[in-house]
Protein backbone atom coordinates (compact mmCIF):
# COMPACT_ATOMS: atom_id res chain seq x y z
CA UNK A 1 0.00 0.00 0.00
CA UNK A 2 1.38 3.55 -0.49
CA UNK A 3 2.59 4.96 2.60
CA UNK A 4 -0.42 7.44 3.62
CA UNK A 5 0.65 8.07 7.21
CA UNK A 6 -0.01 11.49 8.32
CA UNK A 7 -0.53 12.44 4.70
CA UNK A 8 -3.98 13.87 5.93
CA UNK A 9 -4.97 15.68 9.20
CA UNK A 10 -8.58 16.56 11.12
CA UNK A 11 -8.66 20.47 10.90
CA UNK A 12 -12.11 21.14 12.04
CA UNK A 13 -14.37 19.39 14.55
CA UNK A 14 -17.67 21.09 15.32
CA UNK A 15 -20.90 19.65 17.90
CA UNK A 16 -24.10 20.65 18.46
CA UNK A 17 -26.23 21.28 21.34
CA UNK A 18 -26.88 17.00 21.31
CA UNK A 19 -29.25 15.16 23.47
CA UNK A 20 -33.19 16.12 24.29
CA UNK A 21 -32.98 18.89 21.64
CA UNK A 22 -36.11 19.26 19.71
CA UNK A 23 -37.59 20.96 16.76
CA UNK A 24 -34.99 20.49 14.81
CA UNK A 25 -34.26 18.08 11.63
CA UNK A 26 -31.08 16.09 10.96
CA UNK A 27 -30.38 18.34 8.01
CA UNK A 28 -30.58 21.32 10.48
CA UNK A 29 -28.38 19.75 12.89
CA UNK A 30 -26.39 18.93 9.78
CA UNK A 31 -26.02 22.13 8.48
CA UNK A 32 -25.01 23.60 11.97
CA UNK A 33 -22.57 20.89 12.66
CA UNK A 34 -20.83 22.07 9.56
CA UNK A 35 -21.05 25.67 9.76
CA UNK A 36 -19.60 24.98 13.68
CA UNK A 37 -16.20 23.13 12.34
CA UNK A 38 -16.08 25.63 9.54
CA UNK A 39 -15.46 28.44 12.15
CA UNK A 40 -13.31 26.03 13.96
CA UNK A 41 -10.85 25.25 11.64
CA UNK A 42 -11.02 28.54 10.15
CA UNK A 43 -12.31 27.86 7.04
CA UNK A 44 -14.95 29.86 5.02
CA UNK A 45 -17.89 27.58 3.43
CA UNK A 46 -16.41 27.88 -0.07
CA UNK A 47 -13.55 26.32 0.81
CA UNK A 48 -15.44 23.10 1.19
CA UNK A 49 -14.73 20.88 -1.80
CA UNK A 50 -15.82 17.56 -0.31
CA UNK A 51 -19.14 16.64 1.31
CA UNK A 52 -19.46 13.10 2.78
CA UNK A 53 -22.54 12.03 4.79
CA UNK A 54 -23.50 9.79 7.29
CA UNK A 55 -27.38 9.45 8.12
CA UNK A 56 -28.51 8.18 11.32
CA UNK A 57 -31.54 5.93 12.02
CA UNK A 58 -34.25 8.33 11.44
CA UNK A 59 -33.31 10.02 8.16
CA UNK A 60 -32.27 6.42 7.16
CA UNK A 61 -35.83 5.05 7.93
CA UNK A 62 -38.24 8.16 7.92
CA UNK A 63 -38.44 8.19 4.01
CA UNK A 64 -38.20 11.83 4.15
CA UNK A 65 -36.69 12.57 0.32
CA UNK A 66 -34.03 14.16 0.56
CA UNK A 67 -33.28 13.58 4.34
CA UNK A 68 -29.19 13.85 4.57
CA UNK A 69 -29.09 12.71 0.94
CA UNK A 70 -26.68 14.29 -1.63
CA UNK A 71 -29.21 17.06 -1.61
CA UNK A 72 -27.53 18.56 1.19
CA UNK A 73 -25.27 19.85 -0.65
CA UNK A 74 -27.27 22.35 -2.37
CA UNK A 75 -28.99 22.85 1.23
CA UNK A 76 -25.29 24.21 2.06
CA UNK A 77 -25.21 25.67 -1.10
CA UNK A 78 -21.67 24.36 -1.91
CA UNK A 79 -22.32 24.06 -6.28
CA UNK A 80 -19.11 23.05 -7.12
CA UNK A 81 -17.90 19.78 -5.21
CA UNK A 82 -15.24 17.39 -6.24
CA UNK A 83 -16.14 14.71 -3.83
CA UNK A 84 -19.69 14.14 -2.68
CA UNK A 85 -21.58 10.65 -1.16
CA UNK A 86 -23.97 9.42 1.57
CA UNK A 87 -22.19 6.58 2.86
CA UNK A 88 -23.31 3.39 5.23
CA UNK A 89 -21.96 1.02 7.56
CA UNK A 90 -23.98 1.78 10.26
CA UNK A 91 -21.92 2.87 13.29
CA UNK A 92 -18.99 1.89 11.01
CA UNK A 93 -19.54 4.99 8.51
CA UNK A 94 -17.59 7.80 10.82
CA UNK A 95 -14.11 5.89 10.33
CA UNK A 96 -15.18 5.04 6.73
CA UNK A 97 -15.61 8.63 5.75
CA UNK A 98 -12.77 9.86 6.98
CA UNK A 99 -11.02 7.42 5.44
CA UNK A 100 -11.81 8.60 2.73
CA UNK A 101 -11.62 12.07 2.92
CA UNK A 102 -7.93 11.44 4.18
CA UNK A 103 -7.54 9.52 0.26
CA UNK A 104 -9.33 12.45 -1.36
CA UNK A 105 -6.80 14.61 0.35
CA UNK A 106 -3.95 13.25 0.21
CA UNK A 107 -4.23 12.64 -3.69
CA UNK A 108 -4.97 16.17 -4.19
CA UNK A 109 -8.96 15.00 -5.54
CA UNK A 110 -9.54 17.22 -2.86
CA UNK A 111 -8.47 20.00 -0.67
CA UNK A 112 -11.28 20.43 2.58
CA UNK A 113 -13.53 17.43 3.09
CA UNK A 114 -16.65 17.59 5.66
CA UNK A 115 -17.51 14.48 7.01
CA UNK A 116 -21.07 14.95 9.13
CA UNK A 117 -23.30 12.81 10.97
CA UNK A 118 -26.71 14.37 12.78
CA UNK A 119 -30.04 12.49 13.90
CA UNK A 120 -33.23 13.34 15.36
CA UNK A 121 -34.97 9.80 16.68
CA UNK A 122 -35.93 11.06 19.83
CA UNK A 123 -39.32 13.28 19.57
CA UNK A 124 -40.80 15.37 22.40
CA UNK A 125 -43.51 13.31 24.21
CA UNK A 126 -42.29 9.61 23.47
CA UNK A 127 -39.86 7.46 25.29
CA UNK A 128 -36.50 6.61 23.58
CA UNK A 129 -37.68 2.97 22.95
CA UNK A 130 -40.10 3.74 20.31
CA UNK A 131 -37.19 6.26 18.30
CA UNK A 132 -36.43 3.28 16.44
CA UNK A 133 -39.27 2.14 15.36
CA UNK A 134 -39.01 0.21 11.79
CA UNK A 135 -41.44 -0.41 9.06
CA UNK A 136 -42.74 -3.81 8.86
CA UNK A 137 -40.87 -5.68 6.49
CA UNK A 138 -42.00 -8.70 3.93
CA UNK A 139 -41.02 -11.95 2.35
CA UNK A 140 -38.42 -13.80 4.72
CA UNK A 141 -37.81 -11.04 6.50
CA UNK A 142 -41.03 -10.78 8.13
CA UNK A 143 -40.83 -14.18 10.08
CA UNK A 144 -38.62 -12.38 12.99
CA UNK A 145 -41.19 -9.40 13.96
CA UNK A 146 -44.03 -12.21 13.70
CA UNK A 147 -42.33 -14.06 16.49
CA UNK A 148 -40.83 -10.70 18.33
CA UNK A 149 -37.66 -10.17 17.11
CA UNK A 150 -37.23 -6.72 16.73
CA UNK A 151 -34.48 -4.25 17.29
CA UNK A 152 -30.59 -4.14 17.31
CA UNK A 153 -30.55 -4.66 21.43
CA UNK A 154 -31.30 -8.37 21.22
CA UNK A 155 -28.73 -9.41 18.75
CA UNK A 156 -25.65 -7.33 20.64
CA UNK A 157 -27.50 -9.38 24.16
CA UNK A 158 -26.50 -12.77 22.24
CA UNK A 159 -23.34 -11.62 21.50
CA UNK A 160 -22.41 -10.89 24.75
CA UNK A 161 -24.00 -14.45 26.41
CA UNK A 162 -21.86 -15.95 24.06
CA UNK A 163 -18.90 -14.62 25.14
CA UNK A 164 -20.06 -15.62 28.25
CA UNK A 165 -20.90 -19.26 27.86
CA UNK A 166 -17.30 -19.37 26.11
CA UNK A 167 -14.89 -17.09 28.49
CA UNK A 168 -16.58 -16.93 31.50
CA UNK A 169 -17.62 -13.53 31.40
CA UNK A 170 -19.97 -11.86 34.17
CA UNK A 171 -22.71 -9.06 34.14
CA UNK A 172 -20.17 -7.13 36.73
CA UNK A 173 -17.09 -6.91 34.30
CA UNK A 174 -19.72 -5.59 32.21
CA UNK A 175 -20.63 -3.37 34.82
CA UNK A 176 -17.30 -1.92 35.10
CA UNK A 177 -16.97 -0.44 31.65
CA UNK A 178 -20.30 1.23 32.21
CA UNK A 179 -18.73 2.38 35.60
CA UNK A 180 -15.30 3.72 34.29
CA UNK A 181 -17.05 5.64 31.64
CA UNK A 182 -19.70 7.24 33.56
CA UNK A 183 -16.65 8.75 35.66
CA UNK A 184 -15.11 10.24 32.56
CA UNK A 185 -18.43 11.50 32.03
CA UNK A 186 -18.93 13.71 35.27
CA UNK A 187 -15.80 15.40 33.78
CA UNK A 188 -17.49 16.08 30.26
CA UNK A 189 -19.78 19.40 29.91
CA UNK A 190 -21.60 18.09 27.07
CA UNK A 191 -22.42 14.70 28.46
CA UNK A 192 -26.01 13.26 29.03
CA UNK A 193 -25.71 11.39 31.92
CA UNK A 194 -24.57 13.65 34.95
CA UNK A 195 -24.94 11.27 37.93
CA UNK A 196 -22.33 9.19 39.10
CA UNK A 197 -22.40 5.77 38.75
CA UNK A 198 -21.84 2.35 41.15
CA UNK A 199 -21.28 -1.01 40.06
CA UNK A 200 -24.42 -1.45 42.45
CA UNK A 201 -26.11 1.08 40.32
CA UNK A 202 -25.45 -0.96 37.34
CA UNK A 203 -26.36 -4.37 38.47
CA UNK A 204 -29.73 -2.78 40.00
CA UNK A 205 -30.55 -0.84 36.27
CA UNK A 206 -33.25 -2.77 34.83
CA UNK A 207 -32.78 -6.17 32.59
CA UNK A 208 -33.25 -5.36 28.90
CA UNK A 209 -32.42 -8.48 27.29
CA UNK A 210 -30.25 -10.58 29.12
CA UNK A 211 -27.65 -10.12 30.07
CA UNK A 212 -27.84 -6.47 28.97
CA UNK A 213 -29.30 -4.25 31.41
CA UNK A 214 -30.25 -0.78 30.76
CA UNK A 215 -26.84 0.46 31.78
CA UNK A 216 -25.21 -1.59 29.36
CA UNK A 217 -26.92 0.27 26.54
CA UNK A 218 -26.34 3.69 25.11
CA UNK A 219 -28.44 6.51 25.05
CA UNK A 220 -29.97 8.06 21.99
CA UNK A 221 -29.52 11.11 21.08
CA UNK A 222 -30.56 13.89 18.55
CA UNK A 223 -27.87 16.41 17.36
CA UNK A 224 -25.21 16.33 14.57
CA UNK A 225 -21.46 16.56 14.27
CA UNK A 226 -18.85 17.19 11.86
CA UNK A 227 -15.73 17.01 11.15
CA UNK A 228 -13.01 18.85 8.36
CA UNK A 229 -10.14 16.98 6.62
CA UNK A 230 -7.65 18.51 4.94
CA UNK A 231 -3.87 17.70 3.64
CA UNK A 232 -1.53 17.79 6.49
CA UNK A 233 0.01 20.61 5.52
CA UNK A 234 -2.56 22.82 5.12
CA UNK A 235 -4.05 21.81 8.29
CA UNK A 236 -0.94 23.55 9.53
CA UNK A 237 -1.89 26.82 8.30
CA UNK A 238 -5.18 26.49 9.86
CA UNK A 239 -7.01 27.70 13.16
CA UNK A 240 -6.24 24.23 15.42
CA UNK A 241 -3.24 21.92 16.20
CA UNK A 242 -4.13 19.34 13.47
CA UNK A 243 -4.71 16.14 14.53
CA UNK A 244 -2.86 13.74 12.09
CA UNK A 245 -4.77 10.53 10.62
CA UNK A 246 -1.85 7.66 10.57
CA UNK A 247 -3.73 4.91 9.83
CA UNK A 248 -6.79 3.27 9.09
CA UNK A 249 -8.72 0.12 8.16
CA UNK A 250 -11.87 -1.49 7.90
CA UNK A 251 -13.34 -5.43 8.66
CA UNK A 252 -16.81 -6.86 7.69
CA UNK A 253 -16.80 -10.59 8.91
CA UNK A 254 -20.37 -11.08 7.07
CA UNK A 255 -22.16 -13.85 7.88
CA UNK A 256 -19.30 -16.09 10.24
CA UNK A 257 -21.50 -16.70 13.06
CA UNK A 258 -18.24 -16.48 15.32
CA UNK A 259 -18.32 -12.63 14.80
CA UNK A 260 -20.60 -12.51 18.02
CA UNK A 261 -17.05 -12.61 19.84
CA UNK A 262 -14.75 -12.44 17.02
CA UNK A 263 -15.59 -9.05 15.11
CA UNK A 264 -14.39 -6.68 12.48
CA UNK A 265 -11.86 -5.48 14.95
CA UNK A 266 -9.97 -7.68 14.33
CA UNK A 267 -8.75 -7.37 10.55
CA UNK A 268 -9.58 -3.64 10.51
CA UNK A 269 -7.24 -2.90 13.73
CA UNK A 270 -4.49 -4.76 12.07
CA UNK A 271 -4.79 -3.14 9.09
CA UNK A 272 -4.78 0.20 10.70
CA UNK A 273 -1.68 -0.52 13.48
CA UNK A 274 0.20 -1.72 10.02
CA UNK A 275 -0.37 1.23 8.15
CA UNK A 276 0.19 3.74 11.39
CA UNK A 277 3.70 1.70 12.47
CA UNK A 278 2.65 0.60 15.66
CA UNK A 279 1.27 -2.02 18.18
CA UNK A 280 -1.41 -1.56 20.57
CA UNK A 281 1.49 -1.04 23.43
CA UNK A 282 2.19 2.11 22.02
CA UNK A 283 -1.75 3.73 22.11
CA UNK A 284 -2.35 6.21 25.00
CA UNK A 285 -6.10 6.50 24.51
CA UNK A 286 -9.19 4.68 22.98
CA UNK A 287 -12.00 5.93 22.04
CA UNK A 288 -14.59 2.86 21.04
CA UNK A 289 -17.84 2.95 19.80
CA UNK A 290 -19.48 1.75 23.11
CA UNK A 291 -23.59 1.11 22.01
CA UNK A 292 -23.14 -1.70 24.83
CA UNK A 293 -20.78 -2.14 27.09
CA UNK A 294 -20.39 -5.77 25.30
CA UNK A 295 -18.74 -3.86 22.69
CA UNK A 296 -16.10 -2.49 24.39
CA UNK A 297 -15.22 -5.43 25.89
CA UNK A 298 -14.88 -7.55 22.58
CA UNK A 299 -13.16 -4.73 20.65
CA UNK A 300 -10.19 -4.91 23.87
CA UNK A 301 -9.75 -8.30 22.86
CA UNK A 302 -10.18 -7.83 18.90
CA UNK A 303 -7.36 -4.88 19.04
CA UNK A 304 -5.10 -7.08 21.07
CA UNK A 305 -4.85 -5.42 24.45
CA UNK A 306 -5.43 -8.58 25.93
CA UNK A 307 -6.04 -12.39 24.85
CA UNK A 308 -9.30 -13.35 23.26
CA UNK A 309 -11.58 -14.05 26.15
CA UNK A 310 -9.55 -12.11 29.01
CA UNK A 311 -12.01 -8.80 28.57
CA UNK A 312 -13.61 -9.16 31.46
CA UNK A 313 -10.76 -9.88 34.02
CA UNK A 314 -8.70 -6.77 31.61
CA UNK A 315 -11.48 -4.28 32.38
CA UNK A 316 -12.38 -5.50 36.21
CA UNK A 317 -9.91 -3.33 37.78
CA UNK A 318 -11.14 -0.14 36.59
CA UNK A 319 -7.94 0.69 34.37
CA UNK A 320 -10.23 2.16 31.46
CA UNK A 321 -11.27 5.02 34.14
CA UNK A 322 -9.95 8.12 35.20
CA UNK A 323 -6.52 7.79 36.38
CA UNK A 324 -6.72 4.36 34.92
CA UNK A 325 -3.36 2.50 32.74
CA UNK A 326 -5.41 2.52 29.41
CA UNK A 327 -8.06 5.21 29.02
CA UNK A 328 -10.79 4.36 27.51
CA UNK A 329 -13.94 6.70 26.13
CA UNK A 330 -13.02 9.70 27.92
CA UNK A 331 -15.53 12.02 27.43
CA UNK A 332 -18.38 9.13 28.37
CA UNK A 333 -18.72 7.18 24.93
CA UNK A 334 -21.88 6.35 23.93
CA UNK A 335 -23.42 4.95 27.36
CA UNK A 336 -23.01 8.31 29.23
CA UNK A 337 -22.29 10.93 26.86
CA UNK A 338 -23.74 11.44 23.59
CA UNK A 339 -24.84 8.80 20.69
CA UNK A 340 -23.89 10.28 17.56
CA UNK A 341 -22.56 6.99 15.87
CA UNK A 342 -19.03 6.75 14.84
CA UNK A 343 -18.51 10.71 15.57
CA UNK A 344 -19.38 9.74 19.30
CA UNK A 345 -15.43 8.11 19.87
CA UNK A 346 -14.20 10.20 16.59
CA UNK A 347 -15.02 14.11 18.50
CA UNK A 348 -13.48 12.84 21.82
CA UNK A 349 -10.22 11.40 19.95
CA UNK A 350 -10.04 15.17 18.57
CA UNK A 351 -10.35 17.22 21.40
CA UNK A 352 -8.05 15.03 23.49
CA UNK A 353 -5.27 14.85 20.71
CA UNK A 354 -5.27 18.62 20.45
CA UNK A 355 -5.09 18.49 24.44
CA UNK A 356 -8.19 20.31 24.63
CA UNK A 357 -10.09 18.38 27.68
CA UNK A 358 -9.71 20.45 29.85
CA UNK A 359 -10.70 18.13 33.63
CA UNK A 360 -10.36 15.11 31.41
CA UNK A 361 -7.53 15.69 29.86
CA UNK A 362 -5.38 12.33 29.49
CA UNK A 363 -1.63 13.93 29.88
CA UNK A 364 0.00 11.43 27.80
CA UNK A 365 -1.92 11.92 24.37
CA UNK A 366 0.84 10.66 21.14
CA UNK A 367 -1.42 8.00 20.14
CA UNK A 368 -5.45 7.95 20.60
CA UNK A 369 -6.82 4.76 18.53
CA UNK A 370 -10.80 5.20 17.46
CA UNK A 371 -13.16 2.36 16.49
CA UNK A 372 -16.65 2.01 14.59
CA UNK A 373 -18.73 -0.48 14.98
CA UNK A 374 -22.16 -1.24 13.23
CA UNK A 375 -24.98 -3.98 12.48
CA UNK A 376 -27.01 -6.16 14.33
CA UNK A 377 -24.55 -7.59 15.21
CA UNK A 378 -20.77 -6.32 15.06
CA UNK A 379 -20.97 -6.76 11.37
CA UNK A 380 -19.08 -4.22 10.20
CA UNK A 381 -15.62 -2.04 11.68
CA UNK A 382 -13.08 0.70 10.59
CA UNK A 383 -10.51 1.78 12.80
CA UNK A 384 -8.20 5.23 12.85
CA UNK A 385 -5.43 5.77 14.54
CA UNK A 386 -4.67 9.63 15.09
CA UNK A 387 -2.25 11.86 16.41
CA UNK A 388 -1.31 15.36 17.23
CA UNK A 389 2.47 14.37 16.20
CA UNK A 390 2.92 14.34 12.15
CA UNK A 391 3.58 10.96 10.75
CA UNK B 1 -39.24 5.38 30.34
CA UNK B 2 -43.26 5.88 30.66
CA UNK B 3 -45.05 7.39 27.69
CA UNK B 4 -47.35 10.27 27.98
CA UNK B 5 -49.94 9.80 25.43
CA UNK B 6 -51.31 6.50 24.45
CA UNK B 7 -50.53 4.97 21.21
CA UNK B 8 -52.69 3.57 18.51
CA UNK B 9 -53.27 -0.23 19.28
CA UNK B 10 -51.34 -1.98 16.22
CA UNK B 11 -52.30 -5.50 15.11
CA UNK B 12 -49.67 -7.91 15.56
CA UNK B 13 -46.85 -7.61 13.06
CA UNK B 14 -47.01 -11.34 10.77
CA UNK B 15 -45.27 -12.77 8.12
CA UNK B 16 -46.01 -12.35 4.92
CA UNK B 17 -44.95 -13.96 1.71
CA UNK B 18 -43.63 -12.91 -1.56
CA UNK B 19 -42.57 -14.28 -4.90
CA UNK B 20 -38.80 -15.19 -3.11
CA UNK B 21 -40.21 -16.68 0.11
CA UNK B 22 -43.10 -18.83 -1.57
CA UNK B 23 -41.11 -21.85 -1.36
CA UNK B 24 -40.23 -21.47 1.97
CA UNK B 25 -43.65 -20.59 3.19
CA UNK B 26 -45.18 -23.31 1.36
CA UNK B 27 -43.24 -25.50 3.59
CA UNK B 28 -43.59 -23.82 6.72
CA UNK B 29 -47.34 -24.52 6.23
CA UNK B 30 -46.95 -27.92 5.89
CA UNK B 31 -44.97 -28.11 9.05
CA UNK B 32 -41.54 -28.21 6.56
CA UNK B 33 -38.54 -26.16 7.49
CA UNK B 34 -37.08 -25.08 4.24
CA UNK B 35 -33.62 -24.08 3.42
CA UNK B 36 -32.19 -22.56 0.54
CA UNK B 37 -29.40 -24.82 -1.86
CA UNK B 38 -27.04 -24.27 -4.87
CA UNK B 39 -27.24 -26.77 -7.18
CA UNK B 40 -23.97 -26.24 -8.54
CA UNK B 41 -21.80 -25.80 -5.17
CA UNK B 42 -24.36 -27.82 -2.64
CA UNK B 43 -24.00 -25.09 0.09
CA UNK B 44 -27.17 -24.42 1.81
CA UNK B 45 -28.48 -20.70 3.05
CA UNK B 46 -30.94 -18.64 4.57
CA UNK B 47 -31.29 -15.26 3.14
CA UNK B 48 -33.49 -12.59 1.82
CA UNK B 49 -31.72 -12.95 -1.37
CA UNK B 50 -32.03 -15.63 -4.02
CA UNK B 51 -28.49 -16.12 -4.46
CA UNK B 52 -25.90 -18.73 -3.55
CA UNK B 53 -23.65 -16.62 -0.78
CA UNK B 54 -20.73 -19.11 -1.86
CA UNK B 55 -20.68 -18.83 -5.53
CA UNK B 56 -23.50 -16.35 -6.27
CA UNK B 57 -25.42 -19.02 -8.26
CA UNK B 58 -29.54 -18.98 -7.75
CA UNK B 59 -30.57 -20.94 -5.32
CA UNK B 60 -33.78 -22.90 -5.13
CA UNK B 61 -35.79 -23.93 -1.49
CA UNK B 62 -35.43 -27.25 -0.50
CA UNK B 63 -36.75 -29.58 2.42
CA UNK B 64 -33.98 -29.36 5.48
CA UNK B 65 -33.40 -31.67 8.60
CA UNK B 66 -35.51 -28.97 11.32
CA UNK B 67 -32.26 -29.87 13.67
CA UNK B 68 -29.82 -27.58 14.84
CA UNK B 69 -27.74 -26.80 17.92
CA UNK B 70 -28.03 -23.85 20.05
CA UNK B 71 -25.11 -20.84 19.39
CA UNK B 72 -26.46 -18.24 21.70
CA UNK B 73 -29.78 -16.78 22.95
CA UNK B 74 -31.37 -13.57 24.92
CA UNK B 75 -34.03 -13.68 27.23
CA UNK B 76 -35.93 -10.18 26.17
CA UNK B 77 -37.79 -8.24 28.43
CA UNK B 78 -38.33 -5.26 26.02
CA UNK B 79 -41.97 -4.17 25.28
CA UNK B 80 -41.10 -4.25 21.69
CA UNK B 81 -44.75 -4.23 20.37
CA UNK B 82 -47.96 -4.22 22.41
CA UNK B 83 -48.91 -7.64 20.74
CA UNK B 84 -46.14 -9.05 22.42
CA UNK B 85 -46.47 -7.45 26.06
CA UNK B 86 -48.04 -10.47 27.52
CA UNK B 87 -45.84 -13.34 26.79
CA UNK B 88 -42.96 -11.21 28.28
CA UNK B 89 -40.04 -12.08 29.18
CA UNK B 90 -39.16 -13.92 25.97
CA UNK B 91 -36.86 -15.97 25.02
CA UNK B 92 -35.03 -16.06 21.55
CA UNK B 93 -32.47 -18.40 20.27
CA UNK B 94 -29.58 -18.47 17.80
CA UNK B 95 -29.75 -21.83 15.94
CA UNK B 96 -26.80 -23.09 14.03
CA UNK B 97 -28.92 -25.70 11.29
CA UNK B 98 -26.99 -29.30 10.88
CA UNK B 99 -26.99 -27.87 7.33
CA UNK B 100 -24.80 -25.22 8.47
CA UNK B 101 -27.10 -21.66 8.53
CA UNK B 102 -27.86 -19.97 11.03
CA UNK B 103 -31.54 -18.52 12.12
CA UNK B 104 -32.25 -16.72 14.48
CA UNK B 105 -35.56 -18.05 16.37
CA UNK B 106 -38.31 -17.83 18.82
CA UNK B 107 -37.10 -20.80 21.51
CA UNK B 108 -40.49 -22.75 22.86
CA UNK B 109 -40.73 -25.36 25.89
CA UNK B 110 -37.20 -24.23 26.93
CA UNK B 111 -36.24 -21.58 30.16
CA UNK B 112 -32.96 -19.91 29.85
CA UNK B 113 -31.80 -22.03 32.40
CA UNK B 114 -32.46 -24.95 30.71
CA UNK B 115 -30.04 -23.95 27.36
CA UNK B 116 -26.17 -25.03 26.85
CA UNK B 117 -24.21 -24.21 23.62
CA UNK B 118 -24.08 -27.09 21.12
CA UNK B 119 -27.64 -28.22 22.46
CA UNK B 120 -29.84 -29.60 20.26
CA UNK B 121 -33.38 -28.44 19.23
CA UNK B 122 -35.60 -28.98 16.60
CA UNK B 123 -38.27 -26.66 14.48
CA UNK B 124 -42.13 -26.79 14.57
CA UNK B 125 -44.18 -24.33 13.45
CA UNK B 126 -46.50 -21.50 14.57
CA UNK B 127 -49.83 -20.78 13.49
CA UNK B 128 -50.50 -17.30 13.01
CA UNK B 129 -54.09 -16.34 12.47
CA UNK B 130 -53.82 -13.81 9.39
CA UNK B 131 -50.27 -14.50 8.13
CA UNK B 132 -48.19 -17.62 7.52
CA UNK B 133 -46.34 -20.41 9.69
CA UNK B 134 -43.67 -19.63 10.87
CA UNK B 135 -40.66 -21.45 12.56
CA UNK B 136 -40.14 -21.79 16.09
CA UNK B 137 -37.15 -24.08 17.97
CA UNK B 138 -37.78 -26.23 20.54
CA UNK B 139 -36.46 -29.28 22.83
CA UNK B 140 -35.69 -32.54 20.55
CA UNK B 141 -38.45 -34.61 21.24
CA UNK B 142 -38.24 -38.67 22.29
CA UNK B 143 -38.24 -40.20 19.58
CA UNK B 144 -36.98 -37.81 16.74
CA UNK B 145 -39.67 -34.90 16.53
CA UNK B 146 -41.47 -34.53 13.10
Amino acid sequence: MLDMKGKAAIAGLGLTEMGKVYGRTSTDFATEAIALALEDAGLAKDDLDGLLISRGLMPLLSGVPGELGPELASVLGLPDLALLSVMNSYGATTGAMVQLAAMACATGMAKAVACVHADNPLVADKSSGAAYSILPPSGLASIYPAVGLMGSNVHYAAAARRHMELYGTTSEQLGAIAVAQRKWALMNPRAQMKKPMRLADHQASRMICDPLRLLDCCLVSNGGVAVIVTSAERARSLRQPPVYIWGWGQGHPGPRPDKMTHTGAIASGQAAYQMAGINPADVDICEFYDCYTYTVLVTLEDYGFCEKGEGGPFVEDGKTGPGGSLPVNTGGGQLSSYYMWGMTPLSEAVIQARGQAGERQVPKRDVVLVSGNGGNALVHHSTLVLSPLPA
Amino acid sequence: MSETRQEPASPKPVAVRDEDSAGFFDGAGQGILMLQHCSRCGAYSFTEGHHCPQCLTPVEWVKASGRGRIYSWTLNYQRLHPAYDADLPNLFGWVELEEGPMIITKLVDLEQDDLRPGMPVSVCFMADPGGESVPVFGPVLAGGGE
